[in-house]
C-alpha cells in the first residue's frame, strides 16, 4: 500500500515537473548568464537624450563607438580602422573596420556614423565645442567619411572617443535622425550585446544576449579601448534598491556582481571568501561644494576664499567613509588620473585653518547673510557632506540653514537665481566621476560664462578665454600648460570648492573572470567560471 | 441588490474624480522638475526648456489636467515621461508581482488569523489565549522592514532554504513562483494576521455570550460545531470588514516589502515614479489603487448579505 502510494506520488511529481517550471529553468541555466545588481533605475533607452548613468551603462553594451580612450585618456580606434588629419589638420578622415553590423543584420555605414555624430553633438558639451570647429561631414564611401574643419581641432578624436557621458554612440541612420530632444524607440546598436526589449521591465529587469556577429578588436582591453569581448551568453540586470538585500543576494549567489556597494557594508562582504571587493573605477568619485555666485554671500569672491580656507577635505570624506584607504584629498580641479592633474594654484585649499577663515570672512565684510544649503538626503554621502558643511560654516560664524530634500526637488531648486528668502539657494554638494573632470572640454563645472555656466553661474571671462585657448592648442604640451593655467585661475575665482575623492568599489563573486579597471560600468570581457 | 451595487459603483466615480484632482494638484504643488532630472547635469537651460516643451510641462495646469482626464476617460493613462512607455503597460507589468504578494499574504493572514482567534476565544484567559496576545502584540509591533530583514537573514542567508530577493512569474512554474513569495508574504502577514486574530477573538467572545449559543450548548451540540458553524458565521461581519480594510492597508505595506525583497511590483513603480517626478505614472498608479480600494469596499459591503440574512440592500 505504502509502496503504491509512493510510486503514484513519484510519477505525479515527474509528470508535474514541466508545470513546476523545471524545463524553463534548465534552459536558462544552460546559457552562461552574468547577473548584475545595477544601482540605478534604467528608464530611458536613449543615451543621447538623457545622461542618466544607467542609460549610459546600457548603451555601452548595445552600441559601439568610433574611437575610445585608454586609461591615459588617449583615443584609439574602436569601430574605426584608423583616422588621419589631412590638409594641415583641416580635414579628419575616418575609415570603418570591415564587417561591422548592427543587431538587425544591416552593415554599419558612413551615413550611420555621420548622423550619429550630428545627433550626439547637438546634446553633448564636448560635441558642441567640436561643432564650433566643424564645417561639414560627408561620406566618401560606405566605410569612409570625412569631417571638414574650419580650423584645426586636434581634440576631435578625444571628443569622439570620450568615456564620460554622453558618449558618441553609433546608431543606425534612421535612429540617429530622430530629434535629439526626443527619445529613440528602437534599441538597435552594433555593440557586443543585443538588448532583449521584450524582457525589459523599466526599473525592475533588463536583459541582453550576446551578439554573435560582433567583431571585437584584437588589442587587449585598456579602459574603454581595446577588445570588447562578449564573454557570456546573457547579461541580466536586477535593480535592487535596498543595499542590505543586494548584499545578501550577492553573498547567497543569486547575483554575480554589484556595481555600487554601500561602503558601510564593505567589511561584511570582504569577510566572505567568495566575494571580491575592489576599486574597479580607477578615477573614483569627486565631491564638490557648488556655490551660487549670483547671490550673497558667495557672490563675494572674498567670502568664497574664506570658506575655502576653512575646508579640510579629510573631514568631509571621513563623514562618508571611515576606511582611510578609500578616501583621497585632491587639491586640483582635474581628476588625479587626468593628464592635467596638478596642485598648481591650490595653496588656498591647503590653508585648513578655521581661525584664518574667520579672519578672512570678517575682512570680506560678511554681514550675516543667510546661507541655504540644499541637502540631498537620499544619497548618504551627499547628505553627510552637507551636514559637515553646515557645521563648518556655523563654526565660522555664518548664518546657515540646511534644507533637506530629495534629488528631484534639488534639481529644480538649484535652477533658481532668486535670493535665498525667495526660494533661492547658496550651495549644494555634488559628485562627478574622474572622467567627467578629466579636461576642460568635458569639465562642466569649470565653465565660467555666467548665465551659460553650470548651476551657480560663475562669471570669469579669463577662465573662458583660457578654455578657448586650450581647445585651439596644437600640441599636448601646450594643452597641458593652458589647462593648468585655467586651474590656477579657477582657484582665484573658486567656481566650486573641491572636497576630494572617494574610491568607487564594486563587489563580485570570485568565479567571475576578466573584470578590468574601467571609468564606466562596462560589462564586456567579464566571464563566469 | 443589483441596484445597490450599481449605485455604489456610480458613487465611486465622483470619489475617483476627486482623488484624481487631489493627486494632480499635489503633484503640481510639489517641487521638482522631471525635465531637469532627465536632461541631466550637463544640459543647458535652453535644452531643459525644449524638453519641458516637448513633454507639455509648460502648459497651464488646468489644461494639462483636462487633457489628462479626457484621455483617462478613454482608458489612456498617458505615457511615462522617462521610459516613453504607456502607463497602462507599465502598471500591467507590475500587477502580477503585487497581486501575487497580496493574495498569498491574505491567504496566510486569514488562514492563520481566523483559527487562532477562534481558538483563543474558545478558552478565554487560558494559556492559548495569552500566547495569542503575546504573538499578536509582537506582530503589531514589528515593522515590516525589520521582520523582512530578520526572515531573509534566517531563511535565505543562513539556512539557504529560500531566495533572498526577486520574483518569478507564475508562467515559470508555481513552485518557483511560491518560493520567491513566501518570505515577503509572511512578512506582510505578520501585522495583518495579528489584526485578524485579535478582531476574530473579540467578535467571537461577543457572539459566544449570546443566548442562542447557550441554548446550543444546553442541547448538547458539539463544541466544534458551535464554534465554527453557529458562532463564527455570526462573528464574521467585523472580521470581513477588517479583511477588507486590511487589503487596502496591505497595498501600502507592500511598498516597503517589495523594496526589501526587490519585488518588481506596483509599490516599487510608485516609489521610482515619485523620486523621478514621473507625473503620468504617479497619477495612473494612484488612480488604479483608489479604484481597487473602492472595489474592495463594495465587495465587503456585498459580502455582509451572504453572512447575515438580516442585512439587505
Amino acid at each position: 500500500m505504502k509502496r503504491r502510494t509512493f510510486l503514484q506520488a513519484a510519477s505525479l511529481a515527474t509528470g508535474a515537473l514541466p508545470f513546476l517550471g523545471g524545463s524553463s529553468v534548465a534552459q536558462k541555466k544552460a546559457a552562461k548568464t552574468l547577473k548584475i545588481i545595477h544601482n540605478g533605475n534604467l528608464a530611458s533607452l536613449d543615451p543621447i537624450w538623457t545622461t542618466a548613468p544607467p542609460t549610459k551603462d546600457y548603451a555601452f553594451l548595445v552600441f559601439d563607438q568610433l574611437l575610445a580612450v585608454d586609461s591615459n585618456y588617449v583615443p584609439h580606434p574602436q569601430m574605426a580602422e584608423g583616422w588621419t588629419f589631412e590638409e594641415d589638420g583641416r580635414t579628419f578622415v575616418l575609415g570603418l573596420r570591415e564587417g561591422l553590423k548592427f543587431h538587425d543584420g544591416e552593415p554599419v555605414r558612413s551615413a550611420d556614423c555621420i548622423a550619429s555624430i550630428q545627433r550626439w553633438a547637438a546634446r553633448d558639451g564636448f560635441g558642441q565645442l567640436a561643432m564650433r570647429f566643424i564645417d561639414g561631414l560627408e561620406a566618401i564611401d560606405d566605410r569612409k567619411f570625412r569631417i571638414k574643419l574650419k580650423k584645426p581641432f586636434p581634440l576631435l578624436p578625444a571628443a569622439l572617443g570620450k568615456s564620460n557621458s554622453s558618449q558618441c554612440f553609433i546608431m543606425p541612420e534612421r535612429m540617429a535622425k530622430v530629434d535629439p530632444m526626443k527619445q529613440v524607440t528602437e534599441t538597435i546598436g552594433s555593440g557586443p550585446y543585443r538588448f532583449l526589449k521584450e524582457e525589459f521591465v523599466s526599473g525592475a529587469k533588463a536583459a541582453w544576449a550576446k551578439f554573435d556577429d560582433y567583431i571585437p578588436r584584437k588589442e587587449p582591453v585598456d579602459s574603454i579601448s581595446g577588445g570588447r569581448i562578449p564573454a557570456v551568453d546573457r547579461i541580466e540586470w536586477a535593480f535592487i534598491s535596498d543595499p542590505s538585500t543586494a548584499m545578501a543576494a550577492l553573498i547567497a549567489g543569486e547575483q554575480d556582481y554589484w556595481d555600487a556597494p554601500t561602503l558601510d557594508l564593505v567589511p561584511v562582504m570582504k569577510a566572505d571568501p567568495n566575494i571580491v571587493v575592489s576599486p574597479r573605477n580607477p578615477t573614483g568619485s569627486y565631491y564638490m561644494l557648488q556655490l551660487n555666485h549670483t547671490q550673497p554671500p558667495f557672490n563675494n569672491p572674498k567670502v568664497r576664499q574664506a570658506l575655502a580656507m576653512a575646508i579640510d577635505q579629510t573631514q568631509f570624506l571621513k563623514s562618508a567613509v571611515s576606511d582611510p584607504t578609500l578616501l583621497k584629498a585632491c587639491y586640483g580641479y582635474y581628476g588625479s588620473d587626468s593628464p592635467y592633474s596638478s596642485e598648481d594654484g591650490a595653496e588656498i585649499l591647503k590653508t585648513r585653518s578655521l581661525d584664518k577663515a574667520k579672519a578672512a570672512l570678517k575682512e570680506a565684510g560678511y554681514a550675516g547673510e543667510k546661507v541655504v544649503i540644499l541637502g540631498v538626503m537620499e544619497n548618504p554621502t551627499l547628505a553627510a557632506m552637507a551636514q559637515v558643511a553646515e557645521d563648518l560654516m556655523r563654526r565660522m560664524g555664518m548664518n546657515v540653514q540646511l534644507v533637506a530634500m530629495d534629488f528631484a526637488t534639488m534639481a529644480q531648486r538649484r535652477t533658481s537665481k532668486e535670493p535665498t528668502d525667495k526660494g533661492g539657494w547658496s550651495m549644494f554638494v555634488t559628485v562627478w566621476t574622474g572622467s567627467d573632470i578629466v579636461n576642460p572640454g568635458v569639465h562642466q563645472m569649470l565653465r565660467a560664462g555666467g548665465p551659460t555656466a553650470w548651476f551657480g553661474w560663475p562669471n570669469d571671462p579669463e577662465m573662458e578665454a583660457l578654455r578657448d585657448q586650450w581647445a585651439n592648442a596644437a600640441t599636448p604640451e601646450e594643452q597641458r600648460k593652458l589647462a593648468i593655467a585655467l586651474q590656477v585661475q579657477a582657484f582665484k575665482t573658486l567656481p566650486y570648492i573641491p572636497l576630494g575623492s572617494l574610491v568607487s568599489l564594486v563587489a563580485y563573486r570570485k568565479n567571475l573572470t576578466g573584470v578590468f579597471p574601467s571609468p564606466v560600468a562596462a560589462y564586456w570581457n567579464i566571464g563566469k567560471g | 441588490m443589483l441596484a445597490y451595487t450599481v449605485r455604489r459603483l456610480l458613487t465611486a466615480v465622483p470619489v475617483m474624480g476627486v482623488v484624481a484632482l487631489v493627486v494632480f494638484s499635489l503633484l503640481y504643488l510639489t517641487p521638482g522638475d522631471p525635465a531637469q532630472v532627465l536632461a541631466g547635469d550637463t544640459a543647458t537651460p535652453e535644452q531643459i526648456a525644449k524638453i519641458r516643451t516637448s513633454l507639455g510641462l509648460d502648459e497651464e495646469a488646468h489644461l494639462r489636467f483636462a487633457r489628462w482626464l479626457w484621455h483617462v476617460v478613454q482608458g489612456d493613462l498617458g505615457v511615462s515621461i522617462f521610459s516613453g512607455e504607456p502607463v497602462t503597460h507599465m502598471i500591467g507589468q507590475r500587477l502580477q508581482p503585487t497581486f501575487s504578494l497580496l493574495l498569498l499574504a491574505v491567504v496566510i493572514s486569514v488562514g492563520l488569523g481566523v483559527p487562532f482567534g477562534v481558538a483563543a476565544a474558545a478558552r478565554p484567559d487560558s494559556w492559548r489565549d495569552r500566547a495569542l496576545t503575546v504573538f499578536t502584540t509582537l506582530g503589531f509591533s514589528l515593522p515590516a522592514f525589520i521582520a523582512g530583514y530578520a526572515l531573509a537573514f534566517l531563511f535565505a542567508t543562513t539556512l539557504k532554504w529560500l531566495p533572498v530577493q526577486g520574483f518569478t512569474p507564475l508562467s515559470d512554474g508555481p513552485a518557483l513562483w511560491l518560493r520567491n513569495l513566501i518570505l515577503p508574504a509572511v512578512t506582510l502577514s505578520l501585522v495583518y494576521g495579528a489584526i485578524i486574530a485579535r478582531v476574530t477573538r473579540a467578535s467571537m467572545l461577543d457572539v459566544l455570550s449570546e443566548d442562542y449559543i447557550r441554548t446550543a450548548r444546553a442541547k448538547g451540540v458539539a463544541p466544534r460545531i458551535i464554534l465554527f458553524r453557529h458562532a463564527l458565521k455570526n462573528a464574521a461581519v467585523p472580521v470581513i470588514t477588517i479583511i477588507g480594510i486590511g487589503v487596502a492597508t496591505l497595498i501600502g505595506s507592500a511598498v516597503i516589502t517589495e523594496n526589501v525583497f526587490a519585488i518588481p511590483g506596483i509599490g516599487r513603480l510608485t516609489v521610482d515614479a515619485i523620486l523621478h517626478r514621473d507625473y503620468p505614472v504617479i497619477q495612473g498608479v494612484v488612480l488604479m489603487l483608489s479604484a481597487a480600494y473602492v472595489l474592495v469596499n463594495v465587495a465587503v459591503d456585498l459580502s455582509y448579505t451572504l453572512l447575515d440574512p438580516r442585512i439587505r440592500y
